[in-house]
């Protein structure tokens, strides 16, 4: 680990620059990948005349996980 | 793509012209537009000309507030409960009645993402993800309920508003002259024709039937027409998506906004958001304003359906569509606009999704709550005060 006491102002200054520019670029390229995925998750988005938002199937799945939730609460 | 998502079938393969899906379009659109005047003059024809009188229970805002949410959540579509709120008031129904079931319609087409939300149950921070997204909905139209339906109440702000600008683009005394009314003169024959089969009932129960066949072609219209545009636009759709990745929340409200008027339903773009938020490519930052653009968007099916409204009650119907516009946008400029209030819902959606991700019987009350026993106790509450 570098010993900032042995340093120069001036390398400390050079040091934070880079550290900062360092950060910017790291920010940079995690917008650019998150950005990425967005794209991707978007373009794999397939509507057909069935598709339905509902799957009533799953929402019986959660009503039954309810009810396994409260039977698991009873002593 | 999140864990949970169905392999959704490929899109049907569009060989050579799709004019024969756009003149369908076309086609169901007709149907809107005689469906919504079926509704006028069945409603008109129902009532005896009494909407006002016997639709005096609905006069208390939050009876109307009620219909509108359990009408809504029933139905699953909010263009097919607004349509026909349009065409109730061309046949008479005050709009002073209709607005609070404009602002519930909102609250009732919330049901739809967050049935969907329910789906990544089996993943708890899928799950607080996507119940997140969807709830965040529901919060922001309860908060717009809150704050327009005391100052409708008050004030008549929306009413007094909308009233002005449809009569700035109406006319208080034009479309009066039945020569100037091109929409009649394009639905006449179709609503004739329904008219010459219930007709032949008795009485009010004619009126009834064309109100019950105009609700039943607006729905089918409605529905068909979305499975067609799914298919046809759903390429301008994720164009609009891709170019509002890495941009603000403008940007998002607008995507939003105009996804929903391409596939003409508020509930499929909503439910499109919620996995892309469970999945956690999305943030619920980032789905907020699709949310919001969806509800703005959504406005143009009643606008739409307005245009089938001619003579002296075209201001009226394009009055109540216009509510449903304004509504919505000072809604967004409000709660959206306003630094203390933006954060409400997603602070709201994430507390709620947080308990819920623990223990799954706050989703169910949540769900219970906002669209059955909220609805109840209002209602309650208006029979005691």
């Amino acid at each position: 680990m570098t010993d900032l006491e042995h340093l120069s102002t001036q390398e400390l200054k050079a040091i934070l620059d880079e550290t900062e520019q360092r950060i910017h670029e790291i920010r940079a390229e995690l917008d650019e990948r998150e950005a990425d995925a967005q794209h991707a998750l978007v373009d794999s988005i397939e509507l057909s005349p069935e598709w339905t938002p509902v799957k009533w199937g799953q929402v019986k799945v959660f009503f039954q996980l309810v009810l396994d939730e409260l039977r698991s609460k009873k002593p | 793509m999140n864990s949970n998502a169905e392999a959704l079938p490929a899109p049907q393969a569009v060989s050579g012209s799709r004019w024969p899906q756009w003149l369908a379009v076309l086609g169901l659109i007709y149907v809107l537009i005689c469906a919504v005047s079926m509704i006028g003059s069945g409603f008109k024809a129902a009532t005896g000309g009494q909407a006002q009188e016997l639709f005096s229970f609905a006069s208390n805002p939050y009876v109307g507030l009620v219909i509108g949410i359990v009408a809504t959540a029933l139905i699953q579509s909010s263009s097919t409960v607004t349509s026909l709120i349009v065409g109730m008031v061309a046949g008479g129904l005050p709009v002073g009645i209709a607005i609070p079931m404009i602002m519930g319609s909102n609250v009732g087409t919330t049901v739809t993402n967050t049935l969907v939300s329910l789906g990544h149950v089996r993943d708890k921070s899928e799950f607080r993800r996507a119940f997140s997204a969807a709830t965040v909905h529901d919060f922001f139209n309860l908060i717009a309920v809150a704050i327009f339906l005391p100052l409708e109440i008050m004030f008549g702000l929306l009413e007094k508003v909308s009233a002005w600008l449809a009569t700035l683009l109406v006319g208080a005394d034009s479309y009066s002259m039945s020569d100037m009314n091109f929409m009649k003169s394009l639905t006449k024959p179709f609503v004739n024709l329904v008219d010459s089969v219930t007709g032949l009932l008795p009485g009010a129960m004619a009126g009834a039937a064309m109100v019950l066949t105009g609700l039943v072609l607006i729905f089918v219209a409605i529905t068909y027409t979305g499975k067609l545009l799914k298919v046809l636009m759903v390429g301008k759709a994720k164009e609009v998506l891709h170019s509002a990745i890495g941009r603000g929340p403008v940007a998002g409200i607008a995507s939003g906004a105009l996804v929903t008027t391409f596939v003409q339903s508020s509930s499929t773009t909503t439910s499109l958001m919620v996995p892309l938020a469970g999945s956690g490519t999305f943030s619920l930052r980032q789905i907020y304003p699709f949310m919001l653009g969806a509800n703005i968007g959504t406005t143009v099916t009643a606008l739409l359906a307005a245009t089938a409204v001619g003579g002296a009650v075209a201001s009226s119907a394009l009055q109540i569509a216009l509510v449903h516009l304004m509504f919505n946008v000072f809604a967004v400029v409000v709660i959206f606009g306003l630094p203390f209030l933006r954060d409400l819902p997603i602070k709201g959606a994430e507390w709620l999704a947080d308990i819920a991700a623990e223990k799954k019987i706050f989703a169910a009350i949540w769900m219970l709550g906002v669209f059955i026993v909220l609805p109840l106790l209002l209602i309650a509450a208006s029979m005691v005060f």
